[in-house]
């Protein structure tokens, strides 16, 4: 059950400037997604959560580029890959569910033919299969096939983002990244969608990267979560472990943020400061700046993620006790 | 689709209503009359009767002015724009359609491949920014854009035509065919038609091709473009379908212009060349004060830029399904 899909390693990706220099905006960063398993990856905006999926995918648009570590994805060394490989393996083994279907569906074309060119770029050229396909996929998501024919711009949002998880879904890849996929939406339609990419899931069995800043929506949705500050992973765990508010002081901060649905009569908290500047970052762990807890070393010591728990690792040597 | 290109096709009949009672009212509120100017130049070989039935043909009776008014839109509806004073006595009609015929010929081929080539150079300059193509082309071709074009016109005229002889410097054809649908003829009118085409060509080309690059280089910048890449479609799908279709667009507006101004652009370019169409016509007529003429001329040109701009919007309509 617990086979490895994604394995990540030391994972850096940064932007190319003009001058030469290169900002830093992923920094080493390691994780295993297995397959049919859910890990969110959160953190605020900024945080290079989406250059870290885009970059392990490599999909970055240039300047961005990756500057080191390895990604195998389905026993494929996805760095080393040769671009025409990696052409072929894209949306068969890992597709992507992007931030806004409006932006990512050509203006000019119907859902039929993005349907079609995608089957086409994969070796299926039938159209009656195109069309099938299609129909079945819009059904799958609760739109109406004759929706084919539409062109995005006659869509709503949600029908929009249906549509990108109709696409996603076209070759049914063992992982899907869900980049943010529903933060364009009100709750209502952002519910429906969300129970109905579950139901999809457990039918068919894919992994999903899912990138949110909404830790809430992560603590139903996901199996691990990954919580992500300046560039660097700092706590992964099960989503059991983050009942209690996690172990990182930014996790606390995180959860503090979450304003209380019912009861509770507690007054949302921010963290202090502002999110760390990417292009120079501060010093040994980059949250201390912001940290209620920083001791003298965190502005020296880049802290390590440290096993606490089985599958729980932090990067805080003051959670973890292993500060010297 | 049929309403918006209604709704065009209502505004342009309306422009051009009153671009025709421009062209009535202008001359009648200026000193001096057509039929004067005639009688000077036969100098008194004319007798005064014949000056009245002069005065008649040009519709300047002593009627009142509505009813000139009625009667020149009942001429110019049946393609009656009056008698020419240069060409007399063929009515201006037949001389224009002679002239029209080879400046649309001309120049409707040159503003086609100019945008053509022009667009897909700038297409691929952006594609491969930086690259080869995308250092060389767009400053030699601005370069080029930057002479007058009846300057390179004659320069051309001058080296292909009289230095190396490769080429007819005037006429639209050898004076030694005879026009008709024969392969001589072809070949004679398109071996007249190259040198006068290529100026035109080579000077337009650094123009569309900037703005093509430019919008072009938004394009890719666009997530529809990353996404397209993330499916796994080939470069040549996405460069053709995704970023230069779009890229297009703005441009097209612009290719009407360039389309309505066919008719009257070419004018140095065909005085260099000595070639029979519009624009040669219109210097005649104005050496030749040739009042109907003229007018013949700018309401030509008048329904051709309204009519280019009909085909532009019907162009917009296919391309864009948002216009429609």
């Amino acid at each position: 059950m617990a086979e490895p899909l994604l394995v990540v390693q030391d994972l850096s990706v940064g932007y190319v400037q003009g001058d030469g220099s290169v900002i830093r905006a992923v920094e080493d960063i390691s994780f295993t997604l297995n397959r049919g398993e859910t890990l969110g990856l959160c953190g605020e905006s900024g945080c290079g959560k989406s250059t870290l999926v885009y970059g392990l995918l490599r999909t970055l648009a240039a300047p961005g580029a990756v500057l080191g570590g390895s990604v195998m994805l389905d026993g494929h060394d996805l760095l080393a890959m040769h671009d025409e490989g990696l052409r072929k393996l894209r949306w068969k083994t890992a597709s992507i569910v992007p931030q806004s279907a409006l932006n990512a569906l050509n203006p000019v074309l119907t859902i039929r033919a993005h349907v079609r060119d995608t089957l086409v770029a994969h070796g299926e050229f039938s159209r009656d299969v195109a069309e099938r396909r299609g129909a079945e996929l819009l059904r799958m998501v609760d739109i109406d096939p004759v929706h084919l024919a539409s062109y995005p711009h006659e869509l709503s949002g949600g029908m929009r983002q249906r549509v990108a998880l109709a696409l996603a879904l076209l070759f049914e890849p063992p992982l899907i990244v869900m980049d943010e996929p529903t933060t364009a939406l009100d709750v209502v339609v952002e519910r429906s969608i969300l129970r109905r990419v579950r139901e999809l899931q457990e039918r068919l069995g894919f992994a999903m990267l899912f990138i949110t800043h909404d830790l809430a929506l992560l603590m139903e949705l996901a199996t691990r979560i990954g919580v992500m500050y300046a560039g660097r992973m700092t706590e992964i765990a099960p989503v059991a472990a983050f009942r209690g508010g996690g172990m990182h002081p930014y996790t606390h901060g995180l959860f503090g943020a979450i304003p209380p649905a019912i009861g509770e009569d507690r007054i949302p908290t921010s963290i202090r400061g502002n999110a760390a500047n990417i292009a120079a970052p501060p010093s040994g762990c980059r949250f201390h700046p912001r940290c209620d807890h920083a001791i003298a070393s965190c502005s020296v010591d880049v802290p390590a993620l440290t096993r606490c728990a089985p599958n729980h690792t932090v990067a805080c040597p003051i959670v973890t006790g292993t500060d010297a | 689709m049929t309403r918006y290109l209604l709704r065009r096709a209502g505004f342009y009949a309306l422009a051009a209503w009153v671009a025709l009672t421009l062209n009535f009212l202008v001359p009648r509120l200026m000193p001096g009359d057509p039929a004067s100017v005639m009688f000077a130049r036969f100098q008194g070989e004319l007798d005064p009767e014949a000056i009245d039935a002069l005065r008649e043909t040009f519709g300047l009776t002593d009627a009142p002015l509505w009813q000139q008014y009625f009667s020149y839109l009942a001429h110019v509806a049946q393609g009656d724009f009056g008698t020419s004073v240069v060409y007399f006595p063929a009515p201006v009609s037949e001389v224009i359609g002679s002239g029209l015929m080879w400046t649309v010929f001309l120049a409707g081929i040159a503003v086609v491949l100019a945008f053509v080539i022009g667009s897909t150079l700038g297409a691929l300059s952006a594609w491969w920014r930086g690259g080869f193509l995308d250092s060389l082309a767009p400053p030699i071709l601005s370069f080029i854009g930057a002479f007058p074009y009846f300057w390179l016109a004659m320069a051309a005229a001058w080296l292909f035509g009289f230095e190396l002889g490769w080429f007819p410097v005037r006429h639209a054809y050898g004076l030694d065919i005879e026009p008709g649908f024969h392969l001589a003829f072809f070949g004679s009118v398109l071996k007249h038609a190259f040198l006068p085409a290529l100026t035109m060509v080579v000077v337009a080309l650094g123009g569309w091709l900037l703005s093509m690059r430019n919008v072009m280089l938004g394009t890719l910048g666009e997530d529809f473009v990353n996404y397209a890449q993330a499916r796994g479609l080939s470069k040549r799908r996405i460069l053709v379908h995704y970023a230069a279709r779009n890229a297009l667009l703005p441009n097209v507006a612009g290719f009407g212009m360039a389309l309505g101004f066919v008719l009257s652009g070419a004018l140095l370019t065909e005085i260099v060349f000595s070639y029979p169409g519009q624009g040669y016509l219109l210097i005649q007529a104005v050496r030749g004060q040739d009042y109907p003429l003229m007018q013949g001329i700018f309401l030509t040109i008048t329904f051709a830029v309204l009519g280019a701009n009909w085909l532009v919007d019907l162009l917009t309509a296919l391309l864009d399904p948002r216009t429609r």
